[in-house]
C-alpha cells in the first residue's frame, strides 16, 4: 500500500511547506537543546571541557578522538593512570601536567582534584624537601612551598567547580592545617564541609580541634557551645562527644566561665 | 477506525518480531555482544588504585563497553534493515501484502529497539555483577571481612570506622543512579538507530550507512563546541558560517547532552527530571527521524 505523493514533487507550495516545517523544527530543536544545555551547564556550575589544540597535543590523537566521541571519562582515566605512573617515578612536572589533563577532561570528578592536590601539596612538596640534587636548604624549602601552593590552587579551582563537594572542602582544610599550619582558615573550611549535605558526620568536630591546635581556647569554647545544642541526645552519648563534653568542662575551668 | 488501528498494530508487531528474530539469528551480533562482555570484564584487570579511582575507572569502561557494543549493533542492525531486504528481494513480497510502508519502517525500527534493549539489559546486568565482584575484592582487601562474610553481610562485629568504610565502598558500587546512566545510554542508542534507519531508506550500501551515521554521531558530539565558539566569537562569524552551523544544528542531534552520564559516574546527584527530559528529547527526535524515513520510503520506487 503506497500513498501516492509523487504529484507533490513539482509543487512549489509543497517545497515551501517543507522549508517552513524544517525551519520550525530546527528552531524548536535548537531552542530545546539550548535549554537542556543551559540546565546542564548550571548543574555543572558552568564548568565545561575546553577541547583545545593544547589538550589534543597533550592527550594524543587516540584519546582526543575518544574524548570527542563522548567517551571523555575513558580519556581522563588514561591521563589519570599516567599520574599514578609519574608519581611512582617521582616525576612531579609530569604528575602536574597529567592532573591538569584529567581535570580538564572531567572537571566534575572530585577525586581528580582531591588526589591531585594531595600529590602536589604532600608528595611533590615532601619530595622537594628531600631533593639531594638541590644543595641549598632555602631552595628546597622554596620548591616545597611552591608545590604546596600549587596544590592549594588546584583545590581552590576544584571547589569553585564542585561547590557541593564536602570532600574537597575537607581536603582544603587538611591542607591549611597540615601543610600551611593555618588553623583558623582550616576551621573555616571544615565548617563549610560539615554544612554540606554529603559531609562525613565527624567533620563537625574538626573546627573545634583546629581552634585547639591554634591554642585559641576562647574560639574553641565558643565553637563547642555553638555546636552542642544542635546535637541529638543519642549523639551526645557517643564516646567522641563525651570527650568533647569533658573538654567543655575543662575549658570552663580554664576560662573561668560560670555554667 | 479502531479496527484499522488494531490491524495496523498487529502488522507492525509481526514485522518487529520478524526483524528481532532475524537479528538474533545473525552470528555477527553474537560476536559483537561477546566482544562487549570481554571488554566489560577486562575492566576488572586494572592497576592498583584507590577504591574510588577503581570504581570510577570500572564504571567509565563499563558504560563505554555498553555504549560501543550497542552502537555497533544499532549500526549493523539498522544498516541491514532495508538494503538487505532489497538484496534478498523479500521487501517486494512484504510490500505486495496489505502493509503500509510506514508500518514497515515502524515495525523494523521497533524490532531493532527490542534487540538493542535486550543487549543493553544483558550487558548492564553483566556489568552489575562485575561491580559486585569488584566490591567484594576491595572489601576483602581493605577490611578484615572475608568473601563469605561479605556475602552474608555480617559486619556487626566490626568497629564504626571500618563499617563506614564498607558503606562507602558499597555506595560506590551499588549506586542506584546508575540506572539513569543505563537509560541515557539506551536513549542515545535509540537515536543512533533512528538515524541509521533514516539513512537506510535513502542509501543502499551498508558501509555508506554505517560510515555516515558514525560521522553524524561525531558531528553531534562536536555540536556543543560549535555553539560555544559561535557564542564566544559570534562577531567574527560570517553569514555563510552562521547559515552552515544553523543548518547542521537543525539537522544533527546534540549528542553532548547525553554526557550527563559522566556526572552520574562522578557520583553527582543528577535528578530524574534531567534524565526524563533527555528521554523526552530522544523520543521526539526519534519520532521526527521515523516520520522523515517513512516519508522518503513512501516516495521510493521498487
Amino acid at each position: 500500500m503506497v500513498l501516492n505523493l509523487h504529484f507533490l514533487r513539482h509543487n512549489l507550495l509543497f517545497w515551501c511547506f517543507i522549508a517552513i516545517l524544517l525551519m520550525s523544527w530546527g528552531y524548536a530543536k535548537w531552542t530545546w537543546e539550548n535549554t537542556i544545555g543551559n540546565e546542564q551547564a548550571e548543574f555543572r556550575h558552568g564548568s565545561s571541557t575546553k577541547l583545545t589544540y593544547d589538550f589534543r597535543d597533550a592527550m594524543g590523537q587516540g584519546l582526543m578522538l575518544a574524548a570527542l566521541s563522548g567517551f571523555r571519562g575513558v580519556a581522563a582515566n588514561f591521563a589519570w593512570h599516567d599520574v599514578t605512573k609519574a608519581w611512582e617515578n617521582q616525576q612531579w612536572s609530569r604528575v602536574k601536567k597529567n592532573i591538569e589533563l584529567a581535570v580538564l577532561a572531567q572537571p566534575r570528578v572530585d577525586f581528580f582534584w582531591d588526589f591531585g592536590a594531595w600529590h602536589l601539596a604532600w608528595n611533590a612538596s615532601s619530595s622537594a624537601l628531600r631533593n639531594g640534587d638541590n644543595p641549598s636548604e632555602f631552595g628546597r624549602n622554596k620548591e616545597s612551598k611552591m608545590w604546596i601552593e600549587e596544590g592549594r590552587k588546584l583545590l581552590e579551582r576544584g571547589i569553585s567547580i564542585n561547590p557541593e563537594s564536602s570532600e574537597l572542602y575537607a581536603r582544603m582544610a587538611d591542607l591549611h592545617a597540615r601543610r600551611l599550619h593555618d588553623f583558623y582558615t582550616a576551621a573555616e573550611f571544615y565548617k563549610k564541609a560539615s554544612d554540606l549535605p554529603d559531609s562525613k558526620h565527624f567533620l563537625i568536630r574538626f573546627p573545634g580541634y583546629m581552634y585547639f591546635e591554634a591554642g585559641d581556647t576562647q574560639a574553641e569554647y565558643a565553637y563547642w557551645m555553638e555546636v552542642w545544642p544542635k546535637l541529638s541526645p543519642a549523639e551526645k552519648q557517643s564516646p567522641q562527644w563525651e570527650r568533647v563534653k569533658r573538654r567543655i568542662f575543662t575549658l570552663r575551668k580554664e576560662l573561668s566561665i560560670e555554667e | 477506525m479502531i479496527n484499522g488501528m488494531i490491524e495496523s498494530i498487529i502488522r507492525i508487531r509481526a514485522i518487529a518480531v520478524n526483524t528481532l528474530t532475524e537479528a538474533l539469528r545473525q552470528k555477527v551480533m553474537l560476536v559483537v555482544v561477546l566482544c562487549g562482555l570481554v571488554f566489560i570484564a577486562g575492566s576488572l584487570f586494572m592497576a592498583d588504585l584507590a577504591f574510588r579511582e577503581q570504581f570510577k575507572f570500572l564504571k567509565d569502561l563499563g558504560y563505554a563497553g555498553i555504549s560501543i557494543t550497542g552502537m555497533v549493533v544499532a549500526l549493523i542492525g539498522a544498516a541491514q534493515l532495508i538494503p538487505a531486504e532489497i538484496e534478498r528481494r523479500t521487501l517486494y513480497t512484504t510490500l505486495a501484502k496489505p502493509v503500509w510502508r510506514f508500518e514497515f519502517i515502524l515495525g523494523k525500527y521497533i524490532g531493532l529497539i527490542a534487540l538493542l534493549s535486550i543487549i543493553v539489559i544483558m550487558l548492564s546486568t553483566f556489568f552489575s555483577v562485575i561491580l559486585l565482584i569488584q566490591e567484594m575484592r576491595v572489601i576483602t582487601i581493605e577490611t578484615p571481612l572475608n568473601w563469605l562474610q561479605w556475602l552474608l553481610g555480617s559486619s556487626d562485629h566490626l568497629n564504626d570506622g571500618i563499617k563506614s568504610h564498607i558503606e562507602e565502598i558499597q555506595n560506590a558500587s551499588r549506586d542506584p543512579r546508575l540506572i539513569q546512566a543505563v537509560l541515557l545510554v539506551w536513549a542515545k542508542l535509540c537515536v543512533i538507530g533512528g538515524l541509521a534507519v533514516l539513512l537506510s531508506t535513502i542509501a543502499s550500501s551498508t558501509s555508506f550507512i554505517v560510515s555516515i551515521t558514525l560521522m553524524v554521531y561525531l558531528v553531534g558530539n562536536l555540536l556543543h563546541i560549535v555553539r560555544l565558539e559561535w557564542g564566544e566569537h559570534s562577531v567574527e562569524s560570517t553569514f555563510l558560517k552562521i547559515t552552515f552551523i544553523t543548518l547542521v544544528g537543525w539537522l544533527v542531534p546534540d549528542f553532548e547532552l547525553y554526557n550527563l552520564i559522566d556526572e552520574i559516574i562522578a557520583g553527582k546527584n543528577v535528578s530524574w527530571s534531567m534524565t526524563l527530559e533527555m528521554l523526552q528529547y530522544s523520543a521526539l527526535y526519534v519520532t521526527v527521524l521515523l516520520a522523515l524515513a517513512a516519508a522518503i520510503f513512501e516516495g521510493r520506487e521498487f
